[in-house]
């Protein structure tokens, strides 16, 4: 039976040096999805990445992908078997050609499939015979996914994959994953900072914020249940806490309380019908709203 | 696969070696007669060091066996030699660009295996590099109308490559802690250094580690130092086997 969940990690912690880069990450990524991985600069998703693919080892907690463990150097090695990585830096050899980095590559995985090989080195127009450090960081990443693609993976694990792009090199991006992942039911995990990315090709979203999951799950879900409740008084907007779960966050600022809300606002307007507001309103949130909302920095 | 990319990794300063050293070989070889004329216009004082030394050359240059141990394998072969096996060992995974060490790092294959085939790419090209010019050494040799046995070739380069092996492991275990590649460079080149002082120090003699790559003993008539070559095996082994575990134990 197929795992419900392609990744998974509980209460995973990391420390560099006694710096904590994860506090406690619990996520899940299910089985044929688009999940997009969101946070700010340093927030830990690189690091989680590298948990996932056993460059780095936990301090503390699990995680597992396709069930096996990620902390498991021989079940790591059947982990990176199956799953498709892009890099941050776009990482390939700058001694090879094209062609010779694809080769390389092809070498490590029997699913090799030379069909897609030719068709994205035709789609991304990569001259085969030239070099890697003449590849522009478009190019690069292009390669990159490519080789990731044509390997018969059955995860897609992608850091940053549009970062540096023009608007077209993202494009082109994001249509082939997305191409690739319908067509042979890939799941795809991919971290970035750009919500727009996210907004479009992804079905699941993992917020996290920093080392700790803030918000994980369907983007439609998130979108129908997320509302933004604002609450106006006649004096200063008191200090209260909610008590109905579901509240993200609470903001005061003079007579205005705004309340984020990931359970709908039936329950939350109940509450806030104690504190006796002149005036009560809601709205929808987009996901740039509630990454916003839910990584602010506390004053 | 691996290998191979291991092999390509380090072609460079493999190519730079397979040239130097036979070119210099060669050119030890091919000055024989221009050193016979000079060793009896010179007339050497043995009262002084310096003395001593061009007496002991002058003596070693009597004959062609002699000269060529003296001054190939037993000076620049070992000194080469041991400065390449250094420059070769020194790199792998942690001098990679941080970039493109992800990628290797995400490939489906374990890090020992990784360094493994980066070991075994680097001492296949160390045996290149001391056979080759002591295999030239015997094809050259005729041209100065002389001759140098095969096997004595062949002896001298195994106790040189077994000692350059040792070499080769201590830069590779070093650079399994050194992110960039000249300190382990440095180091192994200091390491070689120590042991020469050593040497005169103690006046060490049958378990010396250059004195095996100088092919010493079997110059003497005393064959090969089988004990040191197993002890050079063990060493390279232990140096090898504790970067590859050194490595496998980080993050990255």
């Amino acid at each position: 039976m197929a795992d419900a969940f392609v990744v998974e990690t509980t209460d995973l912690r990391k420390s560099y040096d006694g710096v904590e880069a994860l506090r406690g990450l619990t996520l899940s990524v299910p089985a044929g999805s688009i999940c997009g991985f969101l946070g700010r600069t340093g927030a830990g998703k690189t690091t989680t990445i590298k948990i996932l693919l056993g460059m780095a080892r936990p301090t503390a907690g699990r995680a597992t992908v396709f069930g096996l463990p990620a902390d498991s150097p021989a079940a790591s090695v059947d982990i990176r078997r199956r799953t498709g990585f892009v890099g941050d830096d776009k990482g390939l050899y700058d001694s090879m050609t094209v062609r010779g980095m694809i080769r390389h590559t092809a070498s490590f995985y029997p699913q090799w499939s030379r069909e897609l090989e030719e068709k994205y080195v035709r789609r991304f127009e990569l001259g085969p015979e030239r070099g890697i450090k003449t590849l522009s960081r478009g190019m690069r990443t292009k390669l990159a996914l490519l080789l990731a693609l044509c390997r018969g993976a059955d995860l897609l694990m992608l850091d940053e994959p549009t970062t540096g792009l023009d608007p077209a090199a993202t494009e082109d991006v994001l249509q082939a994953l997305v191409g690739h992942a319908a067509d042979r039911g890939t799941t795809v995990f991919f971290s970035s900072h750009q919500l727009a990315d996210v907004e479009q090709i992804a079905d699941h979203v993992v917020i996290i914020d920093r080392g700790r999951t803030a918000v994980a799950g369907a983007l439609d879900d998130l979108r129908q249940n997320y509302r933004r409740i604002q609450l106006v008084f006649d004096g200063d907007a008191p200090a209260y806490t909610f008590q109905t779960r579901g509240v993200a966050r609470v903001k005061r600022a003079g007579r205005v309380m705004t309340v984020l809300s990931s359970a709908g606002i039936d329950a939350v307007l109940g509450e806030a019908r104690q504190l006796n507001p002149v005036s009560t309103d809601s709205t929808p949130v987009t996901l740039k709203d509630i990454f916003l909302d839910t990584v602010a920095v506390e004053d | 696969m691996l290998f191979q990319h291991a092999f390509l990794e380090t072609r460079w300063r493999f190519l730079i070696g397979l040239v130097v050293l036979p070119v210099s070989a060669a050119f030890v070889a091919l000055s024989y007669p221009q050193v016979v004329a000079l060793s009896q216009s010179v007339t050497a004082s043995p009262t002084t060091a310096l003395g001593r030394e061009v007496a002991e050359g002058i003596e070693l240059a009597k004959t062609y066996d002699s000269y060529v141990w003296s001054q190939w394998f037993r000076q620049e072969g070992a000194q080469l030699g041991g400065l390449f096996a250094a420059i070769i060992g020194t790199g792998g995974l942690l001098s990679q660009a941080a970039a493109s060490r992800l990628f290797t790092l995400s490939l489906p294959v374990s890090r020992e295996r990784l360094l493994a085939a980066r070991a075994a790419a680097g001492l296949t090209q160390m045996l290149a590099l001391t056979v080759v010019p002591a295999l030239v050494i015997v094809l050259v040799s005729p041209l100065v109308s002389r001759s140098f046995p095969l096997i004595d070739a062949l002896a001298y380069a195994l106790g040189a490559f077994a000692g350059c092996a040792v070499m080769f492991s201590l830069a590779f275990f070093l650079s399994s802690m050194f992110g960039n590649v000249w300190a382990p460079v440095v180091l192994t080149m200091c390491a070689g250094a120590a042991l020469a002082a050593l040497d005169q120090i103690t006046g060490a003699d049958r378990f010396s580690l250059l004195r095996m790559i100088h092919g010493d003993a079997y110059f003497h008539g005393l064959g090969l130092l089988w004990t040191m070559l197993l002890m050079s095996v063990l060493a390279s082994s232990a140096f090898v086997y504790a970067g590859i575990r050194h490595v496998a134990r980080q993050d990255f």
